[in-house]
């Protein structure tokens, strides 16, 4: 069978198949679980709603991305030596360590106590995160006061480099195809 | 007469595919290497990799990859796309993946196990050519409830919070073929660096920040494959799907490969950019660098040896270390065993004591099966252990159109 004729081949079976497949994967994607959200185990100890959760990764971890082995930060490192957070996967032992912390525990000496830090949404570990990324297009540039789009920005380079380099390659080629002058 | 009417097809295929869309290179598979198939954008349209099979991705798949294919036979009818109920117009090439996860981890020092279940990717892709000259690409994906994840959100388009559903988009180019060696495109890209596997959870991937998964970046890139040399060099504009605009990187990445012999391939690899305030840190005026080289060779059809080693440098830590080298096992078609050993050392934190993976290397090994067992689908088993993390068990079905 040559490659083309794939093209027009539709037994049942496929068809069935691409059924299947398309069909299993919205119904599974609905009853889907992502994994445990700890910014809202925070919240939800606190009863509060604060924005951007994934900044809020930061008051434990050295990263947004969290993981093991970067629960480096002082906050964490506290809920670990003294309020039984083992430094695993577990919401209910972070929910637990939350409410086994004494209300006058200030761990970043700011002068406010880490529960009340928590509540307010603000970092019980030092200096207060900012607002983090927002995640969704855009295509506001930087402070310099002018929105630019990227689409015209990207097509604009494109178009530029596009020209140079068939610019140069005609010349090379007019170079190339030049006969050679007679001695 | 098989075999040469297969040989036919197969260079049709494969010049029917060099004429759609540039030959460059892919890594969906590194391991392809040890059948002889080097240049991995001979099977996929993306030249930096992955994702949407060219005619000639859908023969080698039935060919190479899947249980009961056969070198000796004419390709099976259902290999193509959607298993061959609809056609696809001939300067389009579509695809879909539909990846679900299994996942369980063993109690560990007084934390209870935890299992857990979601699917990992719901993807549609496809790319076309107009002309000789012009090539697009994009892919549309959905996922729900990834509010906690800091990961797969690049991709989003949409201003879903997290909670509902989000629709994403890994990857949306335009681009010129400026010769039959040079590929020139804009959009939102692979960032071409070290070896493309399909494993974004490797350190080698994730301390680079150069995943598959959502670690594209909005830029232009310029591919060249020339003999047995091919590179690829990307201007990174930001991440043009997240805001404001100070958490956006801008600088460069680059890979390049060259071919010592049929299924040996050495590449070296250098990324830096510079963001205002670095997306997962918060780091002020964030600039970070990563510099490799790394390796494929295949040693028989049925062995094949990977590597990587890469030199790391983030704000806020001193020089950090990752590197990677994993064998893989084909011991009937279609079948994989995989030996992964990985190192991880991002650097001592500035304000910080030091502990594994911060200062002090952090090692981990993978053992995984993988069956590609039908045409299509494939079954992947991972058994991980890394230190200072509990043991962990990943099972995974794979689907694409």
């Amino acid at each position: 069978m040559r490659p083309s004729e794939f093209l027009v081949t539709v037994p049942r079976a496929s068809a069935l198949g691409l059924i299947l497949w398309a069909g299993g994967a919205v119904l599974v994607a609905r009853s889907a679980a992502g994994s445990e959200n700890y910014p809202a185990i925070l919240d939800r100890q606190k009863g509060v709603e604060c924005p951007r959760p994934l900044t809020r990764c930061l008051i434990c971890h050295d990263t947004a991305a969290g993981g093991e082995e970067t629960a480096n930060r002082p906050f964490a490192l506290a809920l670990k030596s003294d309020y039984g957070l083992s430094g695993g996967k577990a919401g209910r032992e972070l929910a637990m360590a939350i409410q086994a912390l004494p209300d006058d525990v200030d761990t970043d000496l700011d002068g406010t106590p880490d529960q009340e830090e928590l509540a307010a949404c603000m970092n019980p570990s030092g200096e207060e995160l900012s607002e983090g990324p927002g995640f969704g297009c855009s295509a506001t540039l930087g402070k310099s006061g002018a929105a630019h789009g990227l689409p015209w920005g990207l097509g604009g380079c494109f178009a530029l480099l596009f020209w140079l380099t068939h610019t140069l390659r005609g010349r090379q080629s007019r170079r190339w195809s030049k006969p050679p002058s007679d001695a | 007469m098989r075999r040469s009417r297969l040989l036919q097809g197969l260079l049709g295929a494969l010049s029917t595919s060099c004429v759609l869309f540039s030959c460059s290179t892919a890594h969906a598979y590194a391991w392809m290497i040890k059948h002889g198939f080097a240049e991995c954008g001979s099977c996929h349209t993306d030249p930096s990799g992955g994702e949407t099979l060219t005619h000639m991705g859908r023969v080698a798949a039935d060919q190479f990859l899947s249980w009961g294919g056969d070198r000796g036979i004419d390709p099976r009818a259902h290999s193509q796309f959607s298993f061959g109920a609809v056609g696809e117009p001939s300067d389009i090439r579509l695809g879909g993946s539909y990846r679900h996860m299994f996942l369980y981890t063993a109690p560990d020092a007084g934390t209870p196990g935890e299992a857990a279940q979601f699917p990992m990717q719901v993807d549609v892709y496809g790319s076309g050519s107009v002309g000789d000259l012009f090539v697009f690409g994009a892919s549309l994906g959905v996922a729900r409830g990834i509010e906690g994840s800091a990961h797969v959100r690049g991709a989003q388009l949409n201003r879903e919070l997290g909670q509902g559903w989000i629709v994403l988009s890994r990857s949306h180019f335009i681009g010129a073929r400026l010769d039959r060696e040079t590929l020139l495109r804009a959009g939102r890209l692979n960032l071409p660096f070290g070896l493309r596997v399909s494993e974004h959870v490797l350190w080698v991937r994730e301390a680079t920040r150069t995943d598959r998964e959502s670690d594209q970046q909005h830029g232009l890139a310029l591919a060249y494959t020339k003999g047995p040399l091919r590179a690829e060099g990307m201007v990174v504009l930001g991440n043009f799907q997240l805001y404001p605009d100070r958490y956006r990187e801008r600088g460069y990445s680059a890979s390049a490969e060259y071919l010592l012999a049929d299924t040996l391939a050495v590449g070296l690899s250098s990324l830096i950019t510079r963001s205002n305030e670095d997306r997962f840190t918060q780091a002020r005026q964030a600039v970070r660098h990563a510099h490799g080289m790394h390796a494929r060779w295949g040693l028989s059809p049925l062995w094949a040896l990977l590597g990587e080693a890469d030199v790391l440098k983030e704000e806020g830590r001193g020089l950090g270390y990752t590197a990677l080298v994993q064998a893989d096992y084909e011991p009937l078609r279609g079948v994989h065993i995989m030996l992964t050993g990985e190192a991880l050392d991002l650097g001592a934190l500035d304000l910080g004591a030091v502990s594994p993976g911060n200062g002090e290397p952090r090692v981990g090994a993978w053992a995984s099966a993988n069956w590609h067992f039908y045409s299509h689908f494939d079954l992947r088993l991972d058994i991980l252990k890394r230190r200072a993390s509990p043991f962990t068990v990943q099972a995974q079905l794979h689907m694409y159109l």
